[in-house]
């Protein structure tokens, strides 16, 4: 206990610590939006036709979309020609190895902590690390390469693999899904690719770590992650942003493909800018997040630490349409100040014996509004399925909100499906045994909110747990007594 | 399918002919606006009961004209009956107990306003019937609906002034068809308590939209049942204002149902004050092609500290072409409440079905017997014996048919 003090201390007594921006010489493309801006970035990344066309497919559908109003959030409209839809660090020409990557960009990352080449030697880690919208170092790439392992950026992959890419983009979020899914479809400009082979357990964690560093870009990355029969991945995902005045969009997509016996565990460490105490700057975060379960007795868990982003909207869900196939979600989402947040997942039953299960931890601070909003559908064919889920709040002062809306939908007489959702505060009892043993009213906080979060927290992998339960207490800092 | 405009030209048509036209026609202007619900309406998702009204324009029917009765009057034995033949009482009964007054109002145009059956309920009714109690009343009043041959709107008040006591079962019409459009209103005053129970029994050819709005002072009590069994739509909008404090709501209900029939029950549990209960309670059974919704809200205001709101909504699909969607919903803005909510969808236990097959029942009476249980768990808790017995009797004779 008295170990751990000092940390929580350090951490609460800190403001968002990634707050800073990188002297990167980039590239961009004009602001604004329309068919020529799509053309420029394909032909910037030396795109084949397909692709082209299949951007310039998802742009027109977009122009026919409307922006979603159902959200439980509040925020002015999004000028979507006052963004600049693609930069990139300006480089001489590509790295063939980590040694003549930009220092500069190096030195980025490892003030962020991944250290990319402490990392390609120390820890059990790949990362692929982009920077704005492009992928700019990935590691350990010829050690999975061995294994039949492909994992890299999102261009080298269209470029390499474009019959994987071909098959898969696209199948399991198509580009007319939604308003922002079509808009990411049309202009994305980079991300993460990752296939497994079959029978292949992936023998260490794959990891993308994104970063907003220019001014007024949006950043719209996808990751395509395919899993072959039988095969296993654990996936990790963190973010973060310089403080901005003005608030910077960030709509990315991210597929999973599992077939069957397949497994595949997604993790998010969200840590945009948040936005001042004041509600000013900050990301707006809105993501299509979506795993397919094709194949029998397939698997696809998604767990999230939602903690920064001004607005945070995505619903990370599965689709289970192999028969035995499992999916899981497990989130804790912190909002404080002005934070809001509207996240969940869903559970789409299909095929027959499917499970799903859902814990969900959501806790407001300050004025923040915090809603889940998830959907369990059981479809008429979904024999014997079964979901259970878990959606607690947690408020910490009185002018914060929590809500929960939770859609349940059977169609199938066999299924079994089980909602539960609770409130509560901190009770001034634990916070005064706390005190009482010499742990401050701060520390209390984080210890007590750290052990509500802890059943999604003992899901992510050990190093993102340190950096969630550290990130918990510093979001909530200040926000008691 | 019809044209919203050839809809709206035949009510304005109806209701500018009349002496209380003006009154009526702002109302249905405010409907207009609002226009019949389609499945892009988040409250009317899963209920197509715009799209049934937008077939014809049938359920349109002059005021002017008298209804016909297509049906005897069903009095429950011990109650003060009340029949009414669309939507208007038929008898009021000189002989009322102390303190007990009822009358018509053909001036209330007091709707809520955020429901578009609700503004229509307001422009097309003919009055208004007034319940008002200054003293506790200890029989319970029946208001029987006759079948009737035409479309209706009915409306009813309930005034329980401070300290007094009201019971009312309500039946709607067993038969009929196209549309019935009812709204209830009611306020509980302080100390006071109401208690009130109706039953949804009707034709698959008769759509029903039920607006009730329940406002209660502090240290009232209520406590509402609504019971669903046939019917074409059946959709429930109950409305509970709980704005004094120390006041307690019980919401119950039930919905049984099979063939075609499409049972939906929005309830709306508002806390504004702190130190209040709620409870509430929804179960339903269905079977054949039906479909149940229930879509429970409760919300929580900033000032409401130390409110306890539960809520629980169970379901049985007894068929694979029987349907459930339910959104129980909770919105919170105090943070010193205890607020849950749960709810589930299964089948009937497997062991207790062998327990019982084993001891020589046959499947038929081992599932009635079953369901019945389930049921009762939601009858048992009506703390009004004589509405609890009646309600129990009906449950029985429903899942004895369900089963």
């Amino acid at each position: 206990m008295a170990k751990e003090n000092p940390i929580l201390e350090e951490v609460t007594s800190k403001d968002y610590e990634f707050g800073w921006v990188s002297n990167i010489e980039a590239e961009s493309a004009p602001k604004g939006l329309n068919e020529d801006i799509v053309r420029f970035i394909s032909a910037k990344k030396q795109e084949p036709e397909w692709l082209l066309e299949w951007r310039l497919k998802s742009f027109r559908h977009w122009q026919t979309m409307e922006e979603p109003r159902w959200p439980n959030v509040n925020y002015p409209a999004i000028n979507y020609q006052d963004i600049i839809y693609y930069s990139a660090p300006k480089k001489k020409s590509t790295p063939s190895s980590l040694e003549e990557v930009d220092p500069e960009l190096l030195k980025t990352f490892e003030k962020l902590g991944i250290s990319l080449t402490e990392q390609k030697r120390l820890t059990g880690i790949a990362v692929d690390a982009v920077l704005d919208s492009v992928s700019v170092a990935t590691t350990f790439k010829e050690k999975l390469g061995e294994m039949g392992i492909i994992f890299c950026s999102f261009s080298e992959a269209v470029r390499e693999h474009p019959d994987l890419i071909k098959k898969y983009l696209g199948s399991v979020v198509p580009a007319s899904d939604n308003y922002f899914a079509a808009l990411n479809s049309a202009v994305f400009s980079d991300g993460s690719f990752c296939y497994i082979p079959k029978g292949v357990r992936c023998p260490m964690e794959l990891s993308t770590y994104f970063r907003i560093n220019a001014a007024n870009t949006g950043q719209f990355e996808r990751t395509l992650i395919v899993a072959d029969e039988g095969s296993y991945v654990s996936y990790l995902e963190g973010c973060t942003a310089p403080m901005r005045d003005e608030n910077q969009l960030h709509a990315a997509v991210v597929e999973i493909y599992a077939m069957a016996n397949a497994e595949v565990k997604y993790s998010t460490v969200q840590n945009w800018y948040p936005g001042n105490k004041e509600g000013k700057g900050g990301i707006y975060n809105f993501v299509t997040k979506r795993g397919l379960c094709a194949g029998n007795h397939a698997k696809i868990s998604w767990t999230q630490v939602e903690t920064g982003s001004a607005i945070t909207w995505k619903y990370p869900s599965c689709i289970l349409k192999g028969d035995h196939s499992v999916g899981e979600f497990y989130s804790v989402a912190v909002t404080n100040n002005l934070q809001q947040a509207d996240t969940g997942t869903k559970m789409i039953h299909i095929g027959k014996n499917t499970r799903s299960r859902i814990v969900s931890k959501g806790i407001s601070a300050g004025k923040s509004q915090n809603s889940y909003r998830g959907q369990v559908h059981i479809m008429r064919r979904a024999e014997n399925a079964r979901n259970f889920s878990q959606c607690d709040s947690l408020l910490m002062g009185d002018r914060c909100g929590a809500h929960t809306f939770p859609y349940i939908d059977v169609e199938n007489p066999t299924a079994r499906v089980e909602h539960e959702a609770t409130t509560s505060k901190i009770g001034e009892d634990q916070i005064f045994y706390c005190l009482q043993r010499g742990i401050d009213e701060e520390s209390a906080v984080a210890l007590i909110v750290n052990g509500y979060a802890k059943e999604v927290l003992n899901q992510l992998p050990m190093e993102f747990a340190v950096e969630a339960q550290k990130l918990l207490a510093l979001t909530l800092e200040g926000s008691v007594g | 399918m019809l044209k919203s405009e050839d809809i709206n030209s035949s009510l304005q048509k109806i209701v500018l002919g009349l002496s209380d036209g003006s009154s009526r026609s702002n109302l249905l202007d405010r409907f207009i606006q609002h226009g019949l619900p389609n499945n892009k309406n988040e409250e009317y998702k899963f209920t197509p009961i715009g799209q049934s009204l937008s077939k014809s324009t049938d359920w349109i029917n002059d005021l002017t004209k008298q209804a016909s009765q297509t049906g005897q009057p069903e009095p429950i034995p011990g109650t003060i009956p009340i029949a009414l033949l669309g939507g208007v009482p038929l008898n009021i009964p000189t002989q009322l107990p102390e303190g007990l007054s009822i009358y018509t109002d053909n001036h209330d145009w007091s709707v809520n306003l955020e429901d578009p059956f609700a503004l229509l309920n307001g422009a097309m009714r003919k009055s208004t019937l007034v319940i008002k109690a200054s003293k506790p009343i200890d029989q319970v009043i029946h208001l029987d609906h006759l079948p009737c041959s035409v479309s209706f709107a009915g409306s009813i008040k309930i005034v329980v002034l401070k300290d007094s006591s009201l019971s009312i079962i309500e039946t709607l019409p067993t038969n009929g068809s196209d549309f019935c459009n009812l709204s209830l209103s009611a306020e509980v005053q302080e100390s006071a308590s109401l208690n009130f129970a109706v039953q949804q029994s009707t034709a698959s050819t008769l759509n029903v939209v039920y607006n009730a709005s329940i406002r209660q002072a502090s240290d009232s009590r209520t406590e509402t049942f609504t019971l669903t069994t046939d019917g074409g739509i059946v959709r429930n909008n109950f409305k509970y204002l709980v704005d004094g404090e120390s006041a307690e709501a019980n919401v119950f209900g039930l919905y049984l149902i099979g063939g075609k029939t499409l049972a939906d029950n929005h309830t709306v549990v508002d806390h504004l004050v702190p130190n209040a209960n709620s409870n509430e309670l929804f179960k339903g059974i269905m079977a054949d092609q039906s479909r149940g919704i229930f879509n429970g809200k409760i919300f929580v205001r900033q000032d409401a500290q130390k409110t306890n709101a539960f809520q629980s909504n169970r379901n049985i699909l007894l068929s694979d072409k029987a349907t459930v969607n339910t959104k129980p919903q909770l919105e919170i803005w105090a943070d010193d409440v205890k607020c849950s909510h749960g709810c589930t969808t299964g089948q009937l236990d497997d062991n207790a079905m062998f327990y019982l097959r084993s001891r020589g029942i046959d499947r038929k009476s081992a599932q009635a017997m079953l369901l019945n249980a389930f049921a009762v768990e939601v009858v048992e808790r009506i703390n009004h014996p004589f509405i609890r017995e009646w309600a129990s009797k009906k449950v029985a004779e429903k899942i004895s048919i369900l089963g």
